[in-house]
């Protein structure tokens, strides 16, 4: 398990908050939005695996099969 | 070796966003010259009787360098006498000075005041003169408006896409 995804989500998180000012500072609340869902669907895919690890672990320790 | 390819991704993103920027800014820069030198042009015809091929020659040597080609071509084409016309020569130069940075419109007010260019008295002239610089003013607001509001975002998002990137194959 390692910390780094962490960061790197944090980083991902910052950065799209920035590029959301800087378009709806400039009169683009669409792209604003496609940047924001962009970031959340990056930000899912690089999660994804790790959930399903989770559930998969959920599912052995209260033996749901 | 990252950190190499990390100043490479942020030096082209950046550097892309800056060349897009600069698009709108020349724009706005071209316009602002090319007004100020039709102002003198339109006045050295009105007091000047000077030929309108060393009266071209004279405004290119005082006009910004990223107007000074079509200036200089087209009094170039009419002292050496191959006998074009004004408006002709104009054209000539207009055709061969567009270099992607003005729209299609700024071209073609440029190109419709060449086409009264020498072809009347010096009444018309001025007429002619005043309403391309009109249009050419309007343009420039127009420019200004469009710069003001795409010149640092499209500077931002050349750095941001840069890190972006960084961030997502690191």
């Amino acid at each position: 398990m390692n910390i780094d995804i962490i960061f790197k989500i944090a980083a991902i998180g910052i950065l799209v908050t920035v590029l959301n000012q800087v378009l709806i500072r400039s009169g683009r609340e669409e792209q604003a939005m496609m940047v924001t869902l962009a970031g959340i669907v990056v930000v899912l895919m690089m999660v994804i695996n790790m959930i399903n690890n989770l559930f998969n672990a959920v599912k052995t320790i209260f033996q749901l099969y | 070796m990252k950190l190499l390819g990390i100043v490479l991704v942020i030096f082209s993103t950046s550097s892309l966003g800056y060349l897009f920027a600069l698009k709108y800014k020349m724009r706005h820069w071209i316009l602002k010259s090319m007004i100020s030198s039709l102002n003198l042009f339109k006045i050295e015809i009105t007091y000047s009787k000077a030929p309108l091929g060393e009266i071209l020659m004279a405004i290119s040597r005082s006009s910004d360098k990223s107007v000074k080609f079509v200036f200089s071509k087209t009094g170039m084409i009419l002292s050496q006498n191959e006998g074009y016309t004004a408006g002709e020569a104009w054209e000539i130069a207009l055709k061969e000075w567009d270099n992607g940075y003005l729209k299609k419109e700024d071209i073609e007010i440029l190109r419709s005041f060449g086409f009264g260019l020498g072809n009347s008295d010096v009444y018309n002239q001025e007429k002619n003169f005043d309403l391309a610089i009109e249009l050419l003013k309007r343009q420039l607001s127009n420019a200004e408006e469009e710069s003001k509001k795409n010149e640092k975002l499209y500077k931002n998002i050349g750095v941001l896409a840069g890190l972006a990137i960084i961030i997502l194959f690191l």
